[in-house]
């Protein structure tokens, strides 16, 4: 299908590319989530084997969701939402083309050599360094097209989500370059220049960023666009939007520390990230509720509309978890969360509710569009996934938070000679049947993705009969 | 030190949206806000009729792309 009807036309390929690899990782790396949680439950399902050991499979499972589902998302939406909302074209299709080619290959890259055990060990950084130098280059490209396509816009503001998604670009290639300077030894060998606590500081920087910037500050940008657009609303307060932009960067990255409560870190880092994560919980409810306001007048719109059902939701979830978050940032509520399967449920509150939801949006919003379409194929289909999606969500943040308060608990129960009340294991037999309410929830989550790929191919098919015509899918 | 950090940190959150927003008039927010509508006309006019904003300069791909093809 030609994108190059005019020069005015905007560039829809490489977003059509990007979507549609959004749902085919999201497969993939929510699989790969569901087979993981089947571990847990049943080991035997290691097989025997390192390649599929529990071990090696998550951080592709991470890798997958985070920067193989979320990162298509983000890219197929910043393109859309960069060329619409400043009314021209990708300053260049090429390097658009190459970040797209350039992206799947650091995501098969992972996808072949974290299941052979190459490594750095650090946690959502784990790609070797060749990898690293890869990312970095395909960044910057984003950012190059990113921002040269703000500069030759024909609008005269720059519109809020651009912001966002300009915030999440810069600081996602700072947090990556810094955290990722490394020795190598060898071809798929390196080790990083900094140590001891230092290490684990600027790897916490990285890792709660990612989360901040990667995961949160990038589908805020998605919010402000989608949100309105589907309620056919404005966005509730503007004013409240830059505020929100400014307080949040500036706030977030210093949040860091609080992965590393009782640590050698020293006390005073802390304490500021314990401070500077409960002051976080203001911008953040600021923009849930500037989203969620965004549907004065057009609530009833939620009868009807499983897309502005799936958007909303999501500002629930990343209310609940930007809740929750600082909450367990207190260092007295983290001696009891930490290190327990609390974290993992939190994690999916954001991750499942908030990211994925937003993402599933703004898909089944864009799907249509980018292939001339009215709407998705089956209205139908979108409500199934809606539920199962919000279902599988609750289902499993519910049994991760039994079971991380009851680890937790478990763990720090003494006799009255000083002993330990409980062994590990039986903290780890106790957790068993949340184990296997997760797993029935994630797969819930999962299967919704499958009647998303369907629904998405009959879009597709349908779209490209539509598409023999001459300028259709230009809007 | 710390202080200082912190201190900085919430100057920041204090000035940027000020700076930000020193030069938009409320009428230049409204119009802003409404960029999301500005290229889509058919949503632009169910916006208006539910909200009775305007987008005071609407383009139109697909118009566009016949002019200029």
């Amino acid at each position: 299908m030609s994108t190059a009807i005019s020069p005015t036309a905007y560039n829809y390929k490489v977003i059509r590319q990007f979507a549609i690899m959004t749902v085919v990782w999201g497969i993939l790396g929510m699989g790969m989530g569901v087979f993981i949680a089947s571990q847990l439950v049943w080991p035997e399902l290691n097989l025997g084997l390192p390649w599929t050991s529990f071990g090696r499979l998550r951080p592709l499972h991470t890798n997958l969701v985070i920067f193989a589902f979320g990162g298509c998302a983000l890219f197929a939406t910043s393109y859309y939402v960069v060329q619409r909302t400043c009314q021209t074209r990708l300053i260049s299709d090429s390097l658009a083309a190459f970040t797209f080619w350039g992206w799947q290959a650091v995501i098969v890259l992972a996808a072949i050599t974290l299941p052979l055990g190459y490594t750095s060990s650090k946690e959502y950084a784990e790609l070797e360094w060749p990898v690293d130098i890869l990312i970095a280059i395909v960044w910057v490209t984003y950012a190059v097209v990113f921002f040269g396509t703000i500069v030759k816009r024909q609008t005269k503001h720059i519109y809020v989500g651009n912001w966002f998604y300009g915030g999440f670009i810069l600081v996602t290639a700072m947090l990556h370059i810094v955290n990722n300077l490394e020795i190598p030894v060898g071809w798929f060998k390196s080790y990083s220049i900094y140590s001891g606590a230092t290490d684990a500081m600027v790897q916490w920087w990285y890792g709660h960023n990612a989360v901040g910037f990667f995961l949160t500050t990038g589908f805020l940008g998605m919010m402000y666009y989608f949100v309105p657009k589907q309620a056919e609303r404005p966005v509730y307060s503007y004013r409240l939007s830059i505020v929100h932009f400014w307080a949040l960067i500036t706030l977030y990255i210093w949040a860091g520390p609080h992965h590393l409560h009782y640590t050698a870190l020293p006390d005073w880092a802390q304490s500021l990230g314990m401070v500077m994560s409960l002051i976080l919980l203001a911008p953040s409810w600021g923009g849930m509720i500037n989203g969620m306001m965004t549907l004065s007048g057009a609530w009833h719109k939620l009868r009807t509309d499983p897309i502005l059902r799936f958007l909303v939701v999501s500002l629930a979830f990343y209310g609940m978890s930007t809740f929750e978050g600082p909450m367990m940032a207190i260092k007295t509520v983290n001696s009891l969360s930490h290190y327990t399967d609390w974290t993992i449920g939190h994690v999916h509150a954001g991750a499942l509710g908030w990211v994925a939801m937003i993402s599933i949006g703004a898909l089944y919003h864009m799907i249509p569009k980018l292939y001339g379409r009215e709407r998705m194929y089956s209205v139908g289909l979108i409500n199934a996934h809606f539920w199962l999606a919000t279902i599988g969500t609750v289902l499993y943040i519910a049994s991760m938070w039994v079971n991380g308060i009851t680890q937790g608990l478990m763990w720090r129960a003494v006799n009255a000679d000083g002993t330990l009340t409980y062994s590990f294991v039986e903290a780890l037999q106790a957790s068993h049947p949340g184990y296997m309410v997760r797993l029935f929830g994630g797969a819930l989550f999962a299967s919704g993705m499958f009647l998303m790929a369907g629904n998405t191919w009959l879009t597709v098919r349908a779209g490209q009969r539509i598409d023999r015509m001459p300028i259709a899918s230009a809007a | 030190m710390q202080l200082l950090l912190a201190l900085a940190t919430l100057l920041v959150v204090a000035v940027a949206p000020c700076l930000h927003l020193r030069r938009a008039s409320r009428h230049d927010l409204q119009q802003a806000a409404l960029l999301p509508f500005a290229d889509d006309p058919e949503a632009a006019a169910r916006m208006s009729a539910a909200t009775g904003q305007h987008c005071e300069r609407l383009f139109d791909p697909r118009r566009e792309c016949r002019l200029r093809a």
